[in-house]
């Protein structure tokens, strides 16, 4: 057994120079290992954001611009902040409307102003569109605020990072904001306004009691009143500072014009041509109008396509004025030739979205088989097999048809696999619209075949006759099977009615 | 089964009331009898040369009168006025001892010398003359051939607030005594020269008043992070004297003695005169020095920082209530900078008072204590109440027979709060992650503050007033700890004893959870509100040590001692414990009242039997060669039937655990005559074989556990059962030297050590398909190799006396042998990981090396490092994250990158103590300290992960925000998707302290009264100062007793710095 192992002396040693340094610490009192751990040195440190605004001559301006508004408070508070500070000289040639005004300036020096600390640490190729206080996004790259240049970055504070910049950065309208305050494009805008509804909101009306019987809330009348807008809603949210859009705003001339292209389809009831056409000829026409994403002059393509699927035919040389919002861009076009084919389009009716059947207790027969067509594609249908009833009608309610003539086709086929139905067999469609009855006759309907070629014919569709519609509005296509009794005779069958209208 | 049980609960208190009322009849039979105790003196005339010489005061050089001084067995005298006295000795080597009252024992051998003046110290002297008591002898430090030391407590009057295992703190040179928190009575964990095991206890074994104290835990408390701690039934004023043996020749207590022996002697009546001590004590509980944390300030640019790098837009950041600075309904509650730590510690109070009665006659002496102690936790509304009770009697029942009964009862109760792990439950840790801009009550849109407590907070970190308020954890614990010893003189030299003990012990426990103000807990198919269980622990053991023993004196040269003689443990516990969830309302705290379907219901029940068969003889020629040896004969339960070690009868395996040790007392030499500023110098070794049985009870065999499928019980395999389970071996060698120098001036003690565990329990991982996880063997082996220093030296020797004390301990551990020696076991704690590998010592910290934090992104991408999330993209660095050190050259970061990174073990421990006597002054001071160790600040890593919304320390107002920043404070990410807060030598750290552990001022108040005999006043200051660099609450905790939980600060209760003044007066 060896015990004069090295690390005992070693030990002892230190245990040695132990007892000399702790009678050493005692005697110079116990220094307190956190203090220097939570000791926080530096500017970046200890400075508040206001703090480093004030400490940079440059800044007076703005520090005094701050004070003003109130903001120099809040960014002396312990939440993180990004102020893009515009030095002196940049704010010499500001808008004394802006300067003595004091609502309008908090909105102008809050738009320099961020939650949250942003620096430029960021390639140079991003860009990032940041939230300011008074709700604005303002781009943000390496090396630019908006248009200014960021002359001195990431001056970092203890509540958050100062970046100075050589320009004031103005307070942008959003689209809607800039919509609603356009020169040029008047009816447009006017027709956008009147969709404008005021409505009150049970969440933020102040609510005075509650009803005893159905215990709802009473709202005192007048409070959270909310205006909406169908055209935000619908089409697309312009009024929204988060997202960026490119909206379309139609000179009068235009706007007339693509009126005019439209306005026989949205023949009325009415005495034509009166408020319904014009009202529904002009949302025919603005809801192709918004697209999202930001498409600045530069990047601005021959055509984009509408959330209504409608492809939006831009000629640059058509742009009459184009302003950057804070959410987008606004180009004012004095024409825009959109396509009456794609803004009228054909109409699908399922066969298995039925409203009614004129007959009751045939739910047993009624079926709606998914199969498979010729491509493989599987498709769902109604089937009605062994119903027993003479002329049975199922009935399909189409709304907002567009007046014009349709071409009416069907698919419509029978001997499937697994269909029982394995001869053709006649069905019609009756269309009644505004007193107009049309009806397309008896037609024998397509079954399936081995033959490729045969079968490839089967499945396409099959032309049946026209409807001619007169006035805009809802029509109802009946589906009628043979005026028989006999299995196999009145089945019906359909996968889809197409309606084509006929543009002129 | 009930009858027993309630037979045995009524037991201590009838043996209790038997035995009280013979004292009490036999004292009234004795009154006016009463004499004091006679020096008996030898009945044969001596013969031989005279000598000569003078007794005088060490401190004054006074003679000293009415001294007795001796040779054992031949002849006495008695000094005159000026000290002097003339002796018959055999011959001039004889050995002179000198003694009487109010002075230190000391022998002298004459080595020739005709005229002897001899320098005594005052009787609470430390000194090599002491004795050491065992079990039922005491032996004589000078004659001891083993490693043992001895502790006299002198009644430790001024050291109320201590249980025996934390009094033990610096006494003993090698015994490293860790504080596992600061709760009060919660004690510590005891590592005697280091650490034998890796996976049993590593504790030693207590035995008091001869019979084995069972200090062990029987199932985990329900109380997150509390541990039962059956050594606080003994009350430290109740203790005569604590001997602790260190090396093999503890190998007589067989396989229990692996760590040690630590022998317990509770106070006997000394004197026949009736003796009244009375103390009382008041004190404060001084509140913790808190954690510096963040203000509402700091934490919410910290918020800010989180949830910016969590992706949140701003829009949403600004929305979130605490960061809405306009006047809103919620504005008061998010608006507030509360200090948490102020709402869950308080400065509390402590009160103890303690009554001691000795007295007796020649048929019976008794000494009877009864105490009170009531200490309020630094922790809001916690506290302990204790009362405990104390009869020991001797009794000579005839002129051969002699009893001693030793009775004691302790009822204990106490009010707890979780600590630890339990993060959502515990106040301490709530108070240090909660948000401060929250405050503990409700408060509505005016500031109108409610009485009725917050709930769980936007963060879902409980309120922790309400876990101080509405939460309920307590224990009420007794035992009953009693046995009587039958001594019976079969002839002059031959004595037959039998011990015969039971301990009976049980533990209720009662806990509760509210709905409100705590965060949920997610059960397997429930979400958990409210929290309640109930448990309920007993250990009964019946305890017998029957021996025979010899002894004789040949020749007054030759000393023989023999005995031989068998104990035997009979050991049953039982824990049962109900859980259940969401009561109705926080009123109902009753198990009962829980969601009978969540109900949950377990246990545990333990048997086993133990006996040993032991014999120890000694010889020694003249005083000056000594050679004991030992042997044990272990049987027990445990032990598996086809253990490969010992021998088997009737197919039951037996340890045989012998050992041998020799001493040479080199100064009573004849040579030495002239080396007179030696006093005493002694070389001593040993050797012998200790075992551990901590091997499970069942371990060895075959069973099943219950196992609920699909709401069906069923029972599945609960382990391999290994018949060749066996009980550790640890191979015990030690080499010392006693000396003392300059009339005792300086003794000191050194013993070199090396202690071999061989057979040693490995939970061996298993392969998947076996269907358990673990198996365990006997398949390790390693050595722990120290030091131990124990240094007394009286500096100042005037009216002024001054003594130092030094105790110094140093180990090192090495693993010899693994089940795969190239593997390595990993072990994981609190988020820690240690690994065991051969060649290193068991428990080192195990985790990432790292090197401050990246200071701009070019900084980091020029490394190239990356990690690899779970689906397996790689992720690349940045400014701000931690700089991990990549060990294999991968330029990944992972698992592989794992290297040692920290030592739980000290690489020296001890104490240094003071004691200066002026007059009717004294004043002790103990400072201990522990240098080297590495500790792992859980808690730490939790204040500065900058990853979650947990409130953090000031440290991390200096976190990396800016692209260049120098720093060692890694970025605020939300969720730490880099890992920067995993294990790593961040959360190192050195745990090296010097603590002014106790520092005591006594006062002997002089009095003119006859009614009193005396009254002592005392100012006691407990852990007054920490020096250290650790910044947790306090370096010294210990979690578990497990080696692998060592070092781990999982936020408990901090050690309690406290004052106390006390009274004592004599009747």
């Amino acid at each position: 057994m060896i015990l004069s192992e090295k690390y005992m002396i070693g030990n002892t040693t230190r245990f040695l120079m132990f007892v000399m340094l702790s009678v050493l610490s005692v005697m110079t009192a116990c220094k307190d290992t956190w203090k220097e751990r939570g000791m926080v040195s530096g500017e970046a440190m200890t400075l508040s954001v206001m703090d480093k605004i004030n400490a940079n001559a440059n800044l007076s301006t703005f520090s005094g611009y701050l004070i003003k508004t109130g903001y120099a408070e809040i960014i002396n508070t312990s939440k993180n902040y990004t102020v893009w500070a515009p030095t002196n000289s940049a704010l010499q040639n500001l808008d004394a409307s802006i300067v003595t005004d004091t609502a309008k300036l908090k909105v102008f020096v809050g738009n320099h102003i961020a939650n949250l600390t942003y620096a430029t640490t960021v390639p140079a190729d991003t860009t990032q569109r940041i939230l300011m206080l008074n709700g604005k996004y303002v781009p943000f790259t390496k090396n630019t605020f908006d248009e200014a240049n960021i002359s001195l970055a990431n001056q970092y504070a203890k509540n958050g990072i100062l970046h100075v910049i050589d320009g004031a950065v103005p307070v942008k309208q959003s689209i809607w904001e800039y919509v609603s305050s356009a020169t040029i494009g008047l009816d447009q805008k006017t027709y956008l306004m009147s969709l404008n509804k005021t409505a009150q909101d049970t969440s933020l009306a102040t609510i005075t009691g509650y009803d005893p019987v159905t215990g709802k809330p009473i709202l005192k009348p007048g409070t959270g009143l909310v205006t909406t807008n169908r055209f935000l809603s619908a089409v697309k949210n312009v009024s929204n500072e988060q997202n960026q859009y490119t909206f379309f705003l139609l000179a009068d001339a235009s706007f007339g014009a693509e009126k005019a292209k439209l306005t026989k389809y949205y023949n009325s009831t009415s005495i034509s041509p009166d408020s319904t056409t014009t009202n529904l000829t002009s949302w025919n026409v603005v809801k192709d109008l918004a697209v999202s994403g930001a498409y600045s002059p530069n990047q601005l393509p021959a055509q984009l396509l509408s959330v209504n699927n409608v492809n939006i035919p831009i000629n640059k040389s058509a742009i009459i004025a184009s302003y950057k919002a804070s959410n987008g861009w606004v180009y004012v076009m004095s024409s825009m030739n959109f396509s009456v084919a794609e803004k009228i389009p054909a109409i699908t009716v399922e066969g298995e979205v039925v409203s009614s059947f004129s007959s009751s207790g045939i739910s047993g027969s009624v079926f709606y088989p998914i199969r498979s067509d010729n491509k493989g594609i599987s498709y769902k249908t109604l089937e009605v097999y062994r119903s027993g009833v003479s002329a049975l009608n199922v009935t399909y309610r189409l709304r907002n048809i567009p007046s014009a003539t349709y071409k009416v086709y069907w698919r419509a086929i029978a001997g499937t696999t697994g269909d029982p139905q394995t001869v053709t067999f006649n069905q019609k469609l009756v269309f009644n619209s505004s007193n107009i009855a049309t009806d397309l006759g008896y037609k024998p309907v397509s079954v399936a075949s081995t033959d490729a070629t045969a079968n490839a014919i089967a499945y396409s569709d099959l032309y049946i006759g026209d409807c001619v519609v007169t006035k805009y509005g809802n029509v109802t296509m009946s589906l009628v099977s043979a005026a028989s009794t006999a299995v196999n005779v009145n089945t019906l069958l359909l996968d889809y009615v197409k309606l084509v209208p006929v543009i002129q | 089964m009930f009858k027993t049980t309630s037979f045995f609960k009524s037991l201590p208190v009838t043996l209790m009331f038997l035995i009280a009322s013979t004292a009490v009849f036999s004292q009234t039979d004795s009154v006016g009898k009463a004499v004091d105790s006679v020096t008996i003196v030898p009945k044969k005339k001596s013969t031989g040369p005279k000598l000569k010489g003078t007794v005088v005061d060490a401190a004054t050089g006074k003679g000293l009168s009415g001294l007795n001084v001796r040779v054992e067995g031949f002849s006495a005298a008695l000094t005159d006025e000026k000290g002097k006295f003339s002796l018959t000795v055999p011959d001039y080597n004889a050995i002179v001892t000198v003694s009487g009252a109010g002075f230190q024992e000391k022998e002298i051998p004459l080595r020739g010398m005709k005229d002897l003046v001899v320098r005594l110290h005052e009787e609470s002297f430390t000194s090599l003359y002491d004795e050491a008591s065992y079990a039922f002898d005491s032996k004589r430090l000078s004659y001891i051939a083993g490693a043992v030391n001895a502790v006299s407590t002198g009644g430790s009057w001024k050291l109320n607030a201590e249980t025996p295992d934390t009094y033990l703190q610096g006494r003993i040179p090698g015994l490293n005594v860790i504080r596992r928190s600061g709760t009060a009575g919660i004690g510590a964990n005891l590592f005697l020269r280091g650490f034998t095991s890796i996976n049993s206890t590593n504790q030693p074994l207590f035995v008091v008043d001869g019979m084995i104290y069972d200090s062990n835990n029987y199932g985990s408390s329900l109380i997150g992070g509390h541990v039962n701690n059956p050594l606080q039934y003994i009350d430290v004023k109740d203790i005569d004297n604590i001997t602790v043996v260190k090396d093999g020749t503890a190998s007589i207590y067989g396989t229990k003695s692996a760590n040690g022996v630590v022998f317990i002697n509770t106070n006997q009546a000394k004197e026949l005169a009736t003796k009244i001590d009375f103390s009382l004590y008041g004190g404060v509980n001084l509140e913790p020095k808190q954690l510096p944390l963040m203000n509402s300030n700091g934490y919410r640019l910290y918020l800010s920082d989180l949830l910016q790098s969590g992706g949140i837009p701003s829009s949403q950041v600004a929305a979130l209530p605490y960061m809405n600075d306009q006047l809103n309904p919620n504005y008061y509650t998010y608006h507030n900078n509360t200090n948490w730590q102020d709402q869950v510690f308080r400065t509390s109070y402590n009160q103890n008072y303690f009554l001691k009665i000795t007295g007796g006659d020649d048929i019976a002496k008794y000494a009877l204590s009864i105490g009170y102690i009531k200490n309020k936790g630094v922790i809001d509304s916690t506290d302990l109440i204790k009362y405990n009770t104390r009869f020991n009697a001797e009794f000579k029942l005839t002129s051969k027979l002699t009893a001693n009964a030793n009775l004691a009862f302790t009822y204990a109760e106490q009010n707890l709060r979780d600590q630890g792990l339990s993060t959502t439950t515990s106040p301490i840790f709530s108070a240090l992650v909660k948000a401060p801009f929250l405050r503990p009550n409700e408060v509505d849109a005016n500031n109108n503050v409610s009485p009725s407590l917050s709930d769980v907070d936007i963060f879902s970190v409980s309120n922790p007033r309400s876990l101080i308020n509405t939460a309920q954890s307590a224990t009420k614990n007794y035992r009953f700890f009693g046995s009587i010893n039958f001594n019976y003189k079969l002839g002059k030299n031959v004595n037959l004893s039998s011990l015969i003990g039971v301990t009976y012990d049980k533990q209720r426990e009662s806990y509760f959870i509210p709905r409100k103000g705590v965060s949920n807990d997610t059960l397997r198919n429930a979400i958990a509100d409210s929290r309640l269980a109930s448990q309920v622990q007993r250990v009964y053991n019946l305890y017998s040590d029957t021996r025979i023993s010899y002894q004789k004196t040949f020749n007054r040269l030759h000393n023989v001692s023999a005995t031989a003689g068998f104990r035997y443990t009979n050991s049953e516990s039982e824990s049962d414990y109900a859980r259940t969830y969401n009561s109705a309302t926080d009123q109902l705290i009753s198990i009962g009242n829980g969601s009978a379907a969540l109900r949950e219901l377990g246990g545990d029940i333990g048997k086993y039997r133990w006996l040993n068969n032991y014999l120890a003889a000694s010889y020694d020629f003249s005083r000056k060669y000594f050679l004991n040896l030992n042997l044990a004969v272990d049987g027990s339960s445990r032990f598996g039937t086809a253990a490969k070690d010992g021998f088997k009868i009737g197919g039951s395996p037996f340890a045989v655990l012998p050992s041998v040790s020799a001493a040479w007392l080199i100064s009573s030499e004849q040579f030495m005559s002239n080396m007179t500023a030696i006093d005493l110098l002694k070389v001593r070794a040993s050797y012998g074989l200790t075992g551990n049985d901590d091997i499970g009870n069942y371990t060895s065999r075959q069973y099943y556990v219950k196992q609920n499928l699909l709401g069906l019980s069923g029972l599945v395999r609960g382990n391999f059962g290994n018949p060749e389970l066996q009980w550790e071996k640890v191979a015990k060698a030690n080499l010392g030297i006693d000396a003392a120098f300059l009339n005792e001036k300086l003794s000191l003690s050194i013993d070199f050590y090396s202690n071999k565990t061989s057979k040693m329990l490995i939970y061996e991982p298993t392969e998947t398909v076996s269907g358990l996880a673990l198996v365990v063997a006997n398949s390790g082996s390693m050595r722990t190799n120290g030091v131990d220093i124990g240094l007394n030296s009286r500096i100042l020797n005037k009216s002024l006396k001054w003594d130092l004390g030094l105790t110094y301990n140093t180990y090192k551990n090495k693993v010899l042998s693994l089940p795969n020696d190239n593997g390595s076991l990993l072990n994981s704690y609190g988020g820690a990981t240690y690994i065991t590998q051969k060649g290193s010592a068991a428990n080192l910290f195990f985790g990432y090396k790292t090197n401050g934090v990246y200071s701009s992104n070019a900084d980091a991408s020029g490394t190239g490092y990356t990690i690899k999330t779970p689906v397996g993209n790689s992720v690349a660095f940045s400014g701000g994250d931690v700089r991990f050190a990549d060990v294999n050259g991968d330029k990944i970061i992972d698992d592989r990158d794992r290297v040692v990174i920290g030592n739980p073990n000290p690489d020296f421990t001890g104490s240094f103590s003071n004691k200066f006597v002026y007059k009717n002054w004294s004043l002790d001071a103990l400072f201990t300290f522990s240098y080297g160790n590495d500790l792992y600040n859980y808690t730490r890593s939790n204040l500065e992960s900058a990853s979650n919304y947990n409130n953090q320390s000031i440290a991390v107002l200096n976190r990396w925000k800016m692209e260049g920043q120098v720093t060692d404070i890694p970025k605020a990410t939300l969720n730490d998707p880099m890992g920067n807060a995993r294990f790593s030598d961040r959360w190192i750290e050195d745990g090296s302290y010097l603590r002014l552990r106790t520092l005591a001022l006594g006062y002997n108040i002089p009095l003119k009264t006859k009614a009193l005999k005396y009254a002592k006043v005392y100012v006691t200051g407990n852990n007054l100062f920490v020096i250290t660099k650790y910044l947790g609450y306090d370096p010294e905790f210990n979690a578990t007793g497990s080696i692998y939980t060592q070092g781990v600060d999982t936020t408990v209760e901090p050690l309690v710095r406290s004052f106390q003044l006390g009274v004592r007066i004599g009747l």
